[in-house]
């Protein structure tokens, strides 16, 4: 069943972003060609800049539509009268809202994918891709020295931590949406209140936790110096922590509280 | 006999008002039973909650002995008020995506019933009217070999000779297995092919009765029956 | 079959009465095979059950029976049709005497009423 939820949701969203990939992706193509003609005067050359201009448009139309699709999907397929349908399939609420969450995480992974690509469409040479293959490589070896401890471990850590962050992130905004389907007047309004409260609540107890933390280990509440190598292990505990209370605040309200329109 | 469905004590509270005020109702199989009541009567909220698209506040509900959850849904045929379809897709990608989610799902019988009512598949949802819509969504429903179907207000919004051939499924689509739970208003139109009525006033049952027990007690329609007991 | 249900009286009762008068028009004949209960209910628009339960009382009053593998007939008794043909018919004439009597005729007059009528029909 979570396999079916995720097929249908896959296709949902293909059709939304699919045209704005390909219009990138051929922007960037177009825009290298232009790029190699070097063309330094006249007026073609403003034309290059509006070609340009669309380039960026499309990156930051892909970045906003990925985000703004995520949230509208989840709000019309599960609380506007699409719900009628979705809640009464023999699905249990786990697996619908584990759907989103896997296909929303897929298209942020691939929007950021397709917007490197078209960066590197458009400026990649053999000459700069030489250096921007220096810069990556030095990253380990930088955070090893700012946080001490193996630069492996360091960077699988980081990469957890991105994508604990993103997962918690959408169950926050998840959890938001939910949390206003509570009242029953005002509820996009609600939901927005609920993520700006949350997000902000978040960062302080954050703080307050690593400060803590850090004076509990070492007596010193100047993490910057202190615990590096815990630094992010305790970043992707917490977020998870919090990722996983958001996700049984939605469940909880899908199975409990459910009222549809 | 197994009944189809259980009310024990069924109490649903929103915000102050008592939408349904401690229910018992038993449903048994092989029956066409009507639902019928004012607006706000509590129909909806009863459907919803055979559905688990609400909980109860107290008492119980369930659907062949157990509570509404996954393996109610499977054998539960609902058909809302509301046009639940995506917009986006074409009547075929529904069907497909019914028959991908309910095992009990009969494509062809979908397909016949399209055909009879000229409903083209290919066509997005979008581009067909109100009245079409609801046609789609209620052969979807009615495709499905459910022991339970659920129809809200099933021919509203259809002109006469859908609301016959509706009808006409209603009746072909019977097995003693089965019960069809229909909440109406238009209940001229449907009362020949009700076995029982159930008359739900601000939330409580007044009435369950077989339509035959009526019409010889009361010598009246039910029709007629429901506008005495419901007169503003 | 036109069938004519009011919703006032009971639906059962009403399908025993039309289904005899099929039988005594002739739309029904003896020994014809009837279609299935549900195609029988949904051409009539009634609920199943009921038209189920009009046909158990028509098997009791034997003008149609069941063959278990292949399904209900209209009796094959002339017999019992004929019965059925005289009892509606004398059902027609008290009613029809009843209206007479009550616009006013009496047992003479209805009589040559009939009479006269009939005369006439024949040119």
């Amino acid at each position: 069943m979570l396999g079916k939820l995720m097929k249908h949701e896959l296709n949902a969203t293909l059709r939304l972003l699919a045209p704005l990939y390909i219009a990138l992706l051929f922007m960037s193509l177009i825009n290298r060609f232009i790029f190699q003609l070097n063309i330094q005067e006249g007026i073609l050359m403003f034309f290059t800049g509006i070609l340009m201009f669309v380039q960026i448009v499309l990156i930051f139309a892909i970045l906003i539509a990925t985000v703004l699709i995520m949230i509208i999907r989840f709000y019309k397929n599960l609380l506007s009268d699409e719900g009628y349908l979705m809640f009464t399939l023999p699905v249990n609420t786990h697996q619908l809202i584990i759907s989103k969450l896997v296909i929303t995480l897929f298209w942020l992974i691939i929007s950021i994918v397709i917007v490197l690509s078209s960066l590197s469409i458009t400026f990649l040479t053999a000459d700069n891709a030489g250096l921007i293959i220096n810069e990556i490589k030095n990253i380990p070896d930088r955070l090893s020295v700012t946080f001490g401890d193996n630069s492996l471990t360091l960077v699988i850590e980081l990469i957890l931590m991105i994508l604990v962050g993103a997962v918690s992130n959408i169950m926050i905004v998840y959890a938001s949406i939910a949390i206003g389907q509570l009242f029953s007047k005002h509820k996009i309004l609600a939901s927005i209140i609920s993520y700006v409260v949350i997000y902000n609540a978040l960062q302080i107890i954050l703080l307050i936790a690593i400060v803590i933390l850090s004076f509990i280990v070492t007596g010193n509440i100047n993490f910057t110096n202190v615990l590096p190598q815990m630094f992010f292990p305790i970043i992707i505990a917490i977020t998870l922590l919090t990722g996983l209370g958001f996700y049984m605040i939605t469940n909880g309200i899908f199975e409990k509280k459910l009222n549809l329109e | 006999m197994n009944p189809i469905l259980e009310c024990k004590s069924l109490t649903k509270i929103y915000s102050g008002f008592t939408a349904l005020s401690d229910v018992n109702l038993t449903l048994e199989r092989g029956r066409i039973i009507g639902l019928l009541g004012p607006n706000g009567s509590g129909k909806t909220t009863l459907l919803k909650l055979i559905n688990g698209l609400l909980v109860p506040d107290s008492g119980s509900i369930q659907i062949e002995g157990k509570k509404p959850g996954v393996e109610t849904k499977r054998i539960v045929s609902y058909l809302p008020e509301k046009t639940y379809l995506a917009d986006w897709m074409k009547v075929s990608q529904v069907v497909e995506f019914f028959h991908d989610f309910y095992e009990n799902f009969n494509p062809k019988k979908a397909y016949d019933m399209l055909t009879d009512l000229k409903i083209d598949p290919e066509k997005h949802l979008n581009t067909l009217s109100k009245g079409t819509k609801e046609k789609v969504q209620l052969i979807l429903v009615m495709s499905r070999e459910a022991d339970l179907y659920c129809l809200d207000e099933p021919i509203g919004g259809v002109d006469p000779a859908s609301r016959d051939y509706i009808l006409n499924t209603i009746i072909n689509n019977y097995n003693e297995n089965a019960t069809v739970l229909i909440s109406t208003h238009l209940i001229a139109d449907i009362e020949k092919v009700l076995d029982e009525v159930i008359f739900l006033k601000d939330g409580s049952v007044t009435l369950h009765s077989s339509v035959d027990d009526i019409r010889v007690a009361e010598s009246k329609s039910i029709d007629s029956l429901f506008r005495e007991v419901f007169k503003c | 079959m036109q069938w004519n249900i009011d919703s006032e009286r009971p639906v059962y009762i009403q399908l025993i009465e039309q289904i005899q008068a099929g039988i005594v028009s002739g739309y029904f004949n003896p020994g014809d095979k009837l279609p299935s209960v549900r195609e029988l209910a949904a051409e009539a628009g009634v609920n199943p059950n009921t038209m189920q339960r009009a046909l158990a009382e028509l098997e009791q009053t034997e003008l149609v029976y069941t063959n278990r593998t292949s399904g209900r007939f209209i009796t094959s008794d002339i017999g019992i049709i004929k019965k059925l043909k005289k009892q509606s018919a004398n059902n027609i004439i008290v009613e029809f005497i009843e209206k007479m009597k009550q616009i006013g005729y009496q047992e003479d007059d209805i009589l040559e009423c009939i009479t006269k009528i009939l005369e006439e029909m024949r040119k």
